[in-house]
């Protein structure tokens, strides 16, 4: 009952926050700097020319009119289409997001089971050589950039030895991709039952999770020791000895304490990596969500960074709702009166 | 409570003898000796430490803060984590030595054979977790068929600590209960799957005035009731006075003092007794504090560890620390003074 009313003021709030996602998305991008019909008609174009093709785009008009043109679009659920393909955001939007999703779910499950149990090992052997080749493994993942583990995955499993498949993308070359239904690959793949595809979504899929698997696992790692370790600590788990219950069940009593920062902390880099696996979506040509926005950014595709923004404001906004109604699901003593 | 009548009546309880019979004793304890291994250099936080405790008994642990009451508690019941270590001695219950003991082996005598009071109940009871499955997790760490009868135990168990609505008490958590209410829990626990010993870490030092009499009542009810044994740490002498049968009195990681409660209350041997008991409040007498700090118990001092607050140091305590003399009634110190530390009560 408590959570129930307290999830149902956490929503209360979405809308608010929606709108803030939303002004903060036309002022952001219409702050940038740099002329998008310069961009768009070269270092050639006549002045005339700029001047029609500002006129297409609505860029002659004033601020507030832009603003209102925007929002009367987003109401009827028009996102605007890009200035450069013409096609719809929307659609570019829902075509992306759910190649990321899948990779940033996959990954960060596997850093959550790394790097927690990296963090359990170093916490409850704290100072022993367990801890201490926890610490290192954890710092040695936490020093490699993203980036240069990616390549480093890339030349040692399919260029040496030749495990992984090159990194073309979500399938390979001559791979028929199934059709689209969640838009998610492996989900896909799956629903159709074409095994042969699933088998090489789940190859190619492996290292790019693998990369940032690896990666953010240091961090769940970090966070899991620095709860875990007080945990360990605590009155509380003394006292669960002393009644004589078993190092596991003291265990699992200490990490119940501890799973409130580790699930905020994933939930944090879950939002964080919706439009930040850019590098290693490029890397891999995974044909992302960040990887679009990029390219959009780069040509000052206005309504394709403004959709961009919208879509990974409004994720950002859904995980944390979930992550505050999920605490106060775990944790009784949480009140919001 | 008053400290001072409480010592008064003390005087007229019948003298306990302490004499060694071993078929009485439950736990003895001998040279026990645990240090921590920290950044700042060893700790020697508990050195030679020997007590011990009869059937059917109740023996009080004073001492300031610091003085490792807790420490020789966690030492007995194998609690000392690293970097602490415990390095010497021996404390044989019902025989059996816990100090060499496996983990699991301790572990099965821990809640059972030897209850746990901890200090700050709210710190004590997991506040994540109902009261009913902390009751159930414990039945099930020593007897796993015993899940189906958890509920009636647990009711039972807390209907003996006075709780009314057990039932209410089981289905919520630690956090719904008053810090009293919260103590009994931890206390249900603690007498749970009957213990023959319990261990009590300071078990109202976090309560009211008030609450802290009825909780102390309920806990020597509770032992007394069931032939039990207790071993109960306080830094309150007035606690000791009306509770216990003998006192232990430690000062840096040392027993200093031990006896009868009413012979090292009335007539208290060693200098820092005497101080301790100088400087409980009582009515028409100015209150007389203990001046200067307990030594570093890192750079541990020569010779006696209180020289250098005791008012009647003199050339030895320097240099050699005082054996333990034994006067007639059983009553031990350790101080270099021979002449009678009366105080005068």
């Amino acid at each position: 009952m408590r959570v129930f009313g307290y999830a149902r003021r956490r929503m209360f709030f979405l809308p608010l926050g929606l709108l803030s996602v939303i002004v903060l998305a036309f002022l952001l991008v219409n702050a940038l700097p740099g002329n998008p019909a310069g961009v768009i008609a070269g270092p050639a174009a006549s002045p005339a020319e700029l001047a029609g093709i500002e006129r297409r785009l609505g860029l002659d008009k004033p601020l507030w009119e832009r603003f209102t043109d925007y929002v009367g679009a987003l109401v009827r659920g028009d996102f605007g289409s890009s200035y450069y393909t013409d096609r719809p955001i929307l659609s570019e939007i829902l075509r992306f997001a759910p190649a990321t999703l899948e990779l940033v779910v996959l990954s960060l499950t596997i850093a959550a089971v790394l790097g927690v149990g990296l963090g359990v090992l170093g916490a409850y052997y704290k100072g022993r050589s367990a801890d201490r080749t926890s610490r290192l493994v954890v710092t040695t993942f936490q020093s490699i950039p993203d980036f240069f583990l990616a390549l480093l995955l890339i030349y040692l499993c399919f260029y040496l030895a030749g495990w992984a498949p090159a990194p073309v993308g979500r399938l390979g070359l001559m791979d028929e991709p199934p059709p689209t239904v969640t838009g998610a690959l492996l989900i896909d793949a799956l629903i159709s039952g074409d095994m042969r595809t699933f088998r090489s979504a789940v190859a190619h899929s492996l290292l790019p999770v693998l990369t940032l698997g690896i990666y953010y696992s240091a961090y769940f790692a970090r966070s899991t020791y620095a709860s875990l370790v007080p945990a360990l600590e605590s009155k509380q788990v003394e006292f669960a000895r002393a009644c004589g219950l078993s190092e596991r069940t003291v265990l699992a009593y200490a990490f119940r304490q501890a799973r409130t920062p580790i699930l905020t902390y994933g939930g944090i880099l879950l939002a964080a990596l919706l439009g930040g696996a850019a590098i290693i979506e490029t890397i891999f040509s995974w044909g992302g969500f960040g990887e679009w926005a990029i390219d959009s950014i780069l040509q000052l595709d206005i309504p394709a960074v403004q959709g961009f923004i919208l879509a990974a404001g409004v994720g950002t906004l859904l995980v944390f709702t979930a992550l505050d109604i999920l605490v106060a699901v775990l944790d009784p003593r949480v009140r919001y009166d | 409570m008053s400290a001072l009548s409480a010592i008064r009546r003390s005087r007229n309880r019948p003298a306990r003898p302490d004499t060694d019979t071993s078929g009485h004793r439950l736990l003895e304890v001998s040279g026990l000796t645990t240090r921590f291994d920290t950044p700042d250099g060893l700790v020697q936080a508990v050195n030679g430490v020997d007590l011990h405790v009869d059937r059917a008994e109740i023996v009080g642990v004073v001492g300031e803060s610091g003085c490792g009451k807790s420490v020789t508690i966690r030492s007995i019941l194998g609690l000392v984590r690293p970097p602490g270590r415990v390095v010497g001695g021996t404390a044989h219950f019902n025989g059996v030595d816990l100090l060499t003991l496996r983990g699991a082996e301790l572990r099965r005598l821990r809640g059972k054979d030897i209850g746990f009071i901890a200090q700050n109940p709210f710190s004590a009871l997991n506040p994540v977790m109902r009261i009913h499955r902390q009751f159930r997790n414990i039945m099930a760490a020593h007897d796993p068929a015993s899940a189906g009868e958890v509920r009636d135990r647990a009711r039972a168990a807390l209907a003996d600590v006075g709780i009314a609505g057990p039932g209410r008490v089981l289905d919520g958590y630690a956090h719904q209960l008053s810090g009293g209410m919260a103590q009994r829990v931890v206390i249900a626990m603690a007498m749970l799957l009957n213990p023959a010993f319990v261990i009590a870490d300071e078990p109202t030092t976090g309560l009211d005035l008030t609450v802290q009499r009825q909780i102390l009542d309920l806990i020597r009810g509770l032992v007394r009731e069931h032939g039990r044994s207790m071993l109960l740490v306080t830094h309150d002498l007035g606690v000791v006075a009306q509770y216990c049968d003998r006192v232990v009195v430690m000062y840096a990681g040392k027993v200093i003092e031990h006896g009868s409660v009413r012979d090292v209350l009335t007539a208290p041997r060693h200098p820092y007794t005497q101080a301790l008991i100088r400087a409980i409040p009582r009515p028409g007498r100015p209150l007389v504090h203990l001046t200067g700090r307990p030594p570093d118990l890192v750079d541990y001092p020569d010779g006696c560890p209180f020289r250098a607050r005791c008012p009647h140091a003199f050339e030895p305590c320097g240099h050699t620390v005082p054996e333990p003399v034994t006067v007639a009634s059983g009553q031990t110190y350790r101080c270099h003074l021979r002449e009678d530390g009366e105080v005068g009560l």
